[in-house]
């Protein structure tokens, strides 16, 4: 308890509070501006957290990715364009609204939900620690190289899209990742006798290229503003904000499916809010009103998208298996950090786990009140044209890249994998499963020699080993099972067409 | 802004084919100079990412239509020419002349801006840069191969 009381003083400390205040501003930017992904800007800002303490580093990082999806629901509202992927049912309900002159109650009940979302979510965190503590002590490395998989094959398995290409893309990325030279016996392997190579390759030019340069060139295409036509008179916010604690039983169910669903690598936000919203659908008095403009549909899409990164940190702080590419990311901070997740980070570095806590629910009261006073200037954000945002982009890719070893082969390699980014997308290959094992290969490398030198191969008859296996396994089954009844459904369809 | 459709046809087989290769010259290296121990990992991963290249290859063979492109892969020719003029000119003349250069370039001619507009933002970009990767990072900004007056090389 004394941890956490005091690493709230913590975060209130200068300059981490002012790093917050960064963090919470450009976040507040990108969640409105739908040319620009959350998960791309924390890519984009990883190359400054060089140097810094952890705890600023994190209140940097995860106070921009604790509010993007907040403010992501604004031009969801507004315009009917979603300013993140995961504010995508916000539209369902939440412009209906807006339509029908209702814009500043819809705005007022998906802001507030949110911010209960981000409460809810990150007390779930806090109060996880002493739950999961035991657990996590308690596994070997056989155990934690399982993990490390189970969580790769939920990600091929669950994010949907085709399994074979999904396991290919991890595969590739666990490749990858063994570029450089052997942790135990140094010897360089696919170096192609280039000392470059020797380190590895690092995660900053391998993220910016893999997600940020197919965004900009993306934004570059498609040139005009976000959004066009006007957005009628916003009233009624306080309205909106009643009705948050009016239907509290909803925000509530939907906030813990979306930590549920954050906690289960792969199902990511984008899964999540579409199971809270027909959730909400299922169990209300007046289902007929989703899709119209019912105030519930805005509860439950609002709250379910901050609920979600508490429930996603767990696995990621305690276990090291990060559930979607922006917990990914957050990883790949931890490791510039010097940081090792895992039982470090629920003994010795509690501190900064419950620091996490803090920061996502002072980010998010404070991206919610900018909000609610500063609605009208907001809208005016999401006007600005895209091409004005293209030099400065490709700038900050740049120098992110080069600032990681301040030489010009990093910006070759942030080309490299902006070119398979761009493939991947182009041919349907997933980029989520090859970040994730990129950033895990050297950690299951690590488990994989420990667990052989203690065990051999028997490490995978073990228990806790067998169960993950079997669990595992189930993820496949089942994503196999949903491959096969998608391309019967599919070929009825092309059937009943003919 | 013609999409680019070049690679529609056959170019998902040739990206299958593509990480094939990948994964047949990885087993091939790990085999021929890897020793047993860093290429413990390699030999766990090598034999299904070899079955499964073959058999997403198999697919794309058998593939009877075309892959539908994704909105968020249809990148215009204009736009691959102005990052190619963007990273071509990072190359020639370095990052504190390409910043402003590019910023004014790109703004009059591919977003139609004014000149003031146009120039006031090139201004502003390479202020920032300078001030914050110079002066308060201390970071060198790349030089180019053209050797320009007070640039780093």
């Amino acid at each position: 308890m004394d941890v956490f009381v005091a690493s709230l003083f913590t975060v209130l400390q200068w300059p981490t509070v002012g790093l917050l205040l960064l963090g919470v501003g450009i976040g507040f930017v990108v969640g409105i501006l739908p040319g620009l992904g959350g998960a791309v800007t924390l890519a984009l800002m990883l190359p400054f957290i060089y140097g810094m303490d952890p705890i600023p580093a994190f209140a940097f990082l995860l106070g921009m990715h604790a509010v993007v999806a907040t403010t992501g629901d604004i031009t969801s509202v507004l315009f009917g364009i979603p300013g993140e992927a995961t504010a995508v049912a916000t539209i369902f309900d939440g412009h209906p609204m807006a339509r029908r002159g209702e814009a500043g109650r819809a705005l007022g009940a998906v802001l507030c939900s949110s911010l209960v979302g981000a409460i809810i979510g990150a007390a779930v965190l806090a109060i996880s620690v002493p739950i999961v503590r035991p657990l996590v002590l308690a596994f070997g490395p056989p155990e934690f190289f399982m993990l490390a998989i189970l969580g790769i094959t939920f990600v091929v398995a669950l994010s949907g899209g085709n399994l074979v290409r999904g396991f290919l893309m991890a595969l590739l990325g666990f490749l990858v990742a063994m570029v450089g030279l052997d942790p135990f016996t140094g010897k360089a392997r696919f170096a192609f006798g280039q000392l470059y190579l020797w380190d590895g390759l690092n995660i900053i030019p391998v993220i910016i290229g893999l997600f940020a340069l197919p965004e900009t060139l993306q934004l570059m295409s498609t040139k005009g503003a976000i959004a066009q036509g006007a957005t009628g008179p916003i009233t009624r916010v306080m309205e909106g904000v009643l009705d948050t604690f009016r239907h509290w039983w909803v925000t509530l169910r939907c906030s813990l499916i979306g930590v549920a669903i954050g906690i289960i690598p792969g199902m990511g936000g984008a899964t999540a809010q579409f199971i809270a919203y027909a959730h909400a659908q299922q169990t209300s008095k007046t289902p007929e009103e989703f899709g119209k403009g019912s105030i519930e549909g805005v509860l439950a899409a609002g709250s379910v998208n901050n609920s979600k990164e508490g429930g996603a940190i767990i696995p990621t702080v305690a276990f090291g298996v990060p559930g979607s590419t922006a917990m990914a990311i957050l990883l790949g901070a931890f490791l510039i950090l010097g940081l090792v997740p895992g039982p470090e980070m629920l003994t010795k570095h509690l501190d900064v786990t419950f620091s996490m806590v803090w920061i996502i629910v002072i980010s998010n009261f404070l991206a919610v009140g900018l909000s609610l006073l500063l609605l009208r200037q907001l809208v005016a954000l999401t006007f600005i044209k895209g091409t004005w945002l293209v030099p400065f982009l490709l700038v900050l890719m740049t120098m992110g890249a080069y600032t990681t070893h301040n030489d010009v082969l990093d910006v070759v390699v942030m080309l490299f994998f902006g070119v398979l980014g761009w493939a991947a997308i182009r041919f349907g290959w997933p980029r989520a499963p090859f970040l994730l094992a990129f950033v895990l290969g050297p950690t299951v490398e690590r488990y994989l020699f420990l667990s052989h030198q203690l065990y051999e191969w028997a490490f995978l008859l073990r228990p806790i080993t067998l169960a993950l296996i079997a669990v595992a396994a189930l993820g496949v089954g089942y994503s196999l099972r949903r491959e096969r009844a998608d391309r019967r459904a599919a070929r009825l369809r092309k059937e009943a067409a003919a | 802004m013609r999409p680019l459709t070049a690679l529609d046809g056959r170019g998902a087989l040739v990206f299958s084919v593509g990480v094939l290769v990948v994964f047949a010259y990885a087993a091939y290296e790990m085999n021929t100079s890897f020793t047993t121990r860093a290429r413990l990992l390699g030999n766990a991963l090598i034999v299904p990412a070899l079955l499964l290249a073959v058999t997403q290859v198999v697919r794309e063979l058998r593939r009877s239509q075309r892959l539908a492109v994704p909105a968020e892969a249809v990148f215009t020719r204009s736009a691959l020419g102005w990052a190619a003029v963007f990273f071509g000119s990072l190359w020639a003349l370095g990052l504190a002349f390409t910043i402003p250069l590019f910023s004014f370039v790109y703004l009059k001619l591919a977003a139609r801006e004014a000149w003031p507009k146009a120039a006031a933002y090139a201004g502003a970009a390479w202020l920032f840069i300078d001030l914050l990767f110079n002066r308060l990072l201390h970071v060198p900004l790349p030089g180019g191969v053209i050797p320009l007056p007070g640039v780093t090389n």
